[in-house]
């Protein structure tokens, strides 16, 4: 038995609501799906479309088998054969793409409207962003008013918008609950299935290596690399030293971390005594592990370890906002650390056969039997005097990169700098390494603000029996960048055509709600539940209060629903007059003339005036004023008129009753 | 009487509130009087195979948000859960004070469909209401406030005399088809359902009283010629002879001139059944109505006198139809 569907069960309407459902719905996950898949929304939408306005023949099922089979393949061909959230994000999508193509009935397309919603719940799995939030709300009324259009066949306007006013109400009233329950539902400590990598996202921000462009790549972002809420005073700019990977070896053109010595100490105590500062830092995702903290970190967050150079790893993958504490020293040795002969031997190492001019140079210098501190001011002399300029878009270099920028280019950005001295100290004997991370940032009212542009390069250098001194050749060349931060840099010349104060200003005010955001929405968390519990007197690990909150929730949401529908409900203003006509018919009645329900206003009144011709005039008359009344607009001036109807009604009770 | 009594005090407490509030819970009620107001109590309210669907989709959305504490992916779960409590209170408020105005039927013939045109009305404005009986459903996409609709129930007649519409069940999924909100009344309605006009009838039985214009074949005293028998034919006109050579029956014709005034009466027709007299009776009724004839119905205990009116053919109809029923309208025809 062969089953024939009718193609057209669905209005064009109808359709028109399913495909941009399923648009809205996909659009966020296009950048991150492969490329083949958005012409294959493309074609499926308006096939589908075409297929509605009648203008195309629905395509075979045969088709649609072989076509689902041939992207199943695609997808485990191109992305592989792993549960990972890319994979399940592709199938998901394209499968609810395909579902169209065989969206007949109405049961189908509740199908494919319904997974809409998850659909775009996964883009959440992604980014958390405000401007999402827009987003969310947008594509759920469109999803919810194709829902609406779906039960209410009423093809007549594509975008009624008495029909969208219902759906926008009927949402609006759903969202104390959604508020209440966004409060109040208990959440989970921890994930019981699958680990947070599970939606990792791609690295982002400052990387475990450097090499020339690298930072000065980073400098042309806008975006946030993090915040930070200072406990007291705010330190100054030329102090704010976010230290982050830390590298010790170089190959001639990239520096990379020294992965092979992990030593790694849980905590550090330190009794010195000093200027300590202790701040908060929200670190946006980066998909990588290092934490950054001020030059030189002293207490590590408890989620985070101290390697054994100083800098703060975290134990998972940065994939969700993260927040930690820490408190920080300045000092210009960094009195803790010891160096093994291994390290110090591994801190001089340079790449062989590599820039030997400089290499030269400096065996000039080393000739001059200068103290470390003297070398260290003969270099930072040479940057500050020699031409060099302080440049986000430098010269590429090739094969010998110290030597050419040294020499040649002279121009560079702090990666260039750093890595410069850093090779010469090398050369000089002086154990040296790259210290990249953050320096300084934008005061944003309440917080300090580090972007991404304000990425950094410096350098350190140990001096025996002393420690660690950080060494900043940047600023002997561009002594305003480390005072006034990468601001200064990008009020000197704009970075494209569109950069000026004016729009990083608004950015910054962008930046200052997301902060907000984030605190009150992105990260409300089970630590801050457990403080709301609290206020209310209840305890958020006892089921028992918590299901007594929800029922409470539920219960007065109920309230607050039926009391808006009530509300909201065409109010009867005619009821009066119902009330007057009632007793102008109950005068007939008692007479035994009942009105038949089918009979209308006007053919009552005359077979009454048929039956009683002596109240022939009150009959019209009441008849006529009732009808102007009860049908035309309230006003309050009519209200004498609504006493006239009932003394009419009791002339005509005297009328009828005088004959009998 | 002493034992209903008995029972009576000895009907526990819940007992007794099932017998007070029994016909609002009862899916099996009484007849109900219009105009009917349909009344919260007896709303029922249950979700759809899509509100299931959602429910399930909504459900896996807050364990990814849960499992993730993804607190976006959590607004949007509860926002869903806020909008199917709103949609089940609206499908509730969409059904309440319907009123159900009143019930229009023409009378129609056995096997033919019976139609309850049902008129509602409401203060407010409701949507998609749909009614629906054992053998039909319709749906109404508007009823605008204070205006008055139609929906029309229908109902395959098996046997003459009144029926109702019987048990008619009222729901509506609006707004967004994850709930469903039903009542089931049983509305005072009822329907004229004549006898089923034999296919085709004899000639009408002419009595000559008086000249007519036409010559219609009737049973006459001039013989006219031969016709296949007809169940009704009398024995006496069968043709022996004719019937022994062909192996048919055949009958004898005669022909008469025919008189404008005819009698239809039920003790001279020879058939067994009951309902097959009936029958040929209605057809009759209905070829002297199309004729134009003044014509006489004759049935136990009715005598319709002569006449020609819409008044008197509808008067013969009725009385063909509620022959030997009595007047009330019963429920057994019910299919």
């Amino acid at each position: 038995m062969s089953i024939s569907i009718d193609y057209h069960l669905l209005s064009s309407k109808q359709v028109f609501w399913i495909l941009l459902s399923v648009i809205i719905s996909i659009s966020p996950h296009l950048p991150r799906l492969p490329i083949w898949f958005g012409f294959l929304a493309i074609i499926v939408v308006s096939s589908r479309w075409l297929t509605a306005t009648k203008k195309l023949r629905p395509m075979p099922k045969l088709m649609i088998a072989f076509i689902t089979i041939m992207l199943s393949l695609a997808i485990i061909y191109f992305q592989g054969f792993k549960l990972n959230r890319e994979i399940s994000v592709t199938i998901l999508s394209t499968m609810t793409v395909l579902k169209l193509l065989e969206t007949w009935r109405k049961r189908d397309a509740w199908m494919v409207v319904t997974l809409c919603y998850f659909v775009i719940l996964t883009r959440f799995f992604y980014s958390q962003d405000m401007l999402l939030v827009f987003y969310l709300f947008i594509s759920v009324i469109v999803i919810t008013h194709t829902l609406y259009v779906l039960q209410h066949d009423n093809d007549e306007n594509y975008l009624d918008k008495h029909e969208i006013k219902q759906t926008l109400g009927l949402l609006m009233t759903g969202l104390p609950l959604a508020a209440l329950f966004f409060l109040f539902f208990p959440r989970l400590g921890s994930p019981i299935w699958g680990s947070p990598d599970f939606f990792g996202q791609g690295k982002t921000g400052m990387s475990e290596e450097m090499s020339p462009g690298s930072i000065s790549q980073l400098f042309n972002d806008d975006s946030t690399a993090f915040r930070v809420i200072f406990d007291d005073e705010i330190p100054k700019n030329s102090q704010l030293y976010w230290r982050g990977p830390v590298l010790w070896d170089f190959d001639g053109k990239t520096w990379s971390r020294n992965k092979k010595t992990r030593s790694i100490h849980r905590s550090k105590s330190f009794r010195e005594s000093g200027e300590r500062v202790s701040y908060e830092v929200e670190l946006e995702p980066t998909g990588q592990h290092f934490m950054f903290a001020l030059d030189y970190v002293a207490d590590a967050p408890t989620e985070a370890l101290i390697l054994s150079d100083s800098q703060l790893m975290s134990k998972i993958k940065i994939n969700q906002l993260g927040h930690y504490k820490a408190t920080s020293f300045f000092k210009i040795y960094n009195p803790y650390e010891r160096l093994s002969f291994d390290a110090l031997d591994r801190l001089t190492q340079l790449p062989k056969g590599f820039n030997d001019k400089t290499l030269n140079m400096i065996k000039q210098w080393k000739s001059l039997n200068l103290s470390p501190e003297q070398l260290i001011q003969k270099a930072l002399l040479l940057f500050a005097r020699d031409e060099f300029y302080y440049s986000y878009s430098p010269p590429l270099l090739f094969g010998d990169t110290v030597d050419q920028f040294l020499f040649e280019t002279k121009s560079g950005f702090c990666e260039h700098y750093a890595s410069a001295f850093t090779v010469m100290m090398r050369a000089a004997g002086l154990p040296t390494r790259v210290v990249t991370g953050y320096q300084g940032g934008i005061f944003n009212k309440d917080y300090l603000l580090v972007k991404q542009s304000d990425a950094h390069a410096w350098s350190e250098v140990w001096i025996k029996n002393k420690g660690w001194l950080r060494v900043d050749p940047t600023a002997a060349v561009s002594p305003e960048r480390v005072e006034k931060g990468s601001q200064a840099l990008m009020n000197q010349n704009s970075r494209s055509w569109h950069d000026n104060g004016w729009s990083r200003k608004l950015g910054e005010r962008y930046d200052g709600m997301r902060h907000k955001w984030n605190k009150w929405v992105r990260d409300y968390n089970a630590v801050k539940q457990q403080a709301l519990f609290n206020v209310f007197g209840f305890d958020s690990q006892n089921g028992k209060s918590i299901a007594i909150v929800l029922g409470i929730i539920m219960i007065s949401t109920t309230l607050i629903v039926l009391l808006f529908l009530y509300l909201t409900r065409p109010k009867r203003i005619l009821n009066h007059y119902d009330k007057i006509y009632q007793q102008f018919l109950t005068v007939f009645i008692k007479k035994g003339l009942v009105k038949p329900v089918d009979l209308g206003v006007t053919s009552f009144a005359e077979s009454a005036c048929e039956r009683y011709p002596q109240a022939q005039t009150s009959i019209v008359e009441f008849t006529q004023l009732y009808l102007k009344l009860r049908f035309s607009k309230y006003s309050k001036k009519q209200k004498n008129l609504d006493k006239r109807l009932l003394t009419i009604v009791s002339k005509i009770k005297n009328q009828i009753g005088e004959i009998k | 009487m002493k034992q209903e009594s008995l029972n009576n005090e000895d009907k526990t407490f819940i007992e007794k509130m099932l017998t007070k509030f029994a016909p609002n819970l009862m899916l099996h009620r009484k007849v109900e009087k219009l105009p009917l107001t349909i009344n919260w109590r007896r709303v029922f309210i249950l979700p759809t195979k899509p509100g299931l669907f959602f429910g399930f989709i909504t459900f896996l959305m807050l364990v990814a948000s849960l499992n993730f504490n993804n607190n976006m992916g959590l607004m949007m779960t509860f926002l869903l859960v806020g909008l199917a409590q709103v949609a089940m209170y609206r499908v509730f408020f969409n059904l309440r004070n319907l009123i159900i105005q009143s019930v229009s039927t023409k009378p129609v013939f056995t096997g033919e469909q019976a139609v309850f045109c049902i008129h509602l009305k409401s203060i407010e404005s409701k949507y998609d209401i749909c009614i629906k009986n054992k053998q039909s459903e319709q749906q109404l996409i508007k009823l605008p406030a204070e205006k008055i609709q139609t929906l029309e129930c229908r109902l395959m007649t098996t046997s003459r005399g009144w029926i109702t519409c019987g048990k008619i069940k009222i729901h509506t999924s609006y707004p967004f088809g994850l709930f469903f909100a039903w009542i089931w009344t049983n509305v005072d309605s009822k329907c004229l359902v004549y006898p089923h006009p034999e296919n085709s009838p004899p000639a009408l039985p002419f009595h000559a009283q008086s000249e007519g214009k036409t010559n219609v074949i009737i049973h006459g005293e001039e013989f006219h010629g031969l016709k296949p028998f007809q169940s009704g034919d009398s024995m006496r006109l069968i043709a022996w002879k004719r019937t022994a050579q062909t192996g048919e029956l055949i009958s004898r014709e005669f022909q008469q001139n025919q008189g404008e005034k005819l009698l239809l009466d039920f003790s001279q027709i020879v058939l067994k059944d009951t309902e097959m007299k009936l029958s040929r009776l209605t057809a009759w009724v209905l070829l002297a109505k199309q004729l134009q004839f003044d014509y006489c119905l004759k049935l136990p205990q009715f005598n319709s006198g002569f006449g020609y009116s819409n008044q008197h053919h509808l008067d013969c109809l009725k009385a063909l139809a509620l022959f030997g029923k009595s007047q009330k309208y019963s429920t057994d025809n019910l299919q």
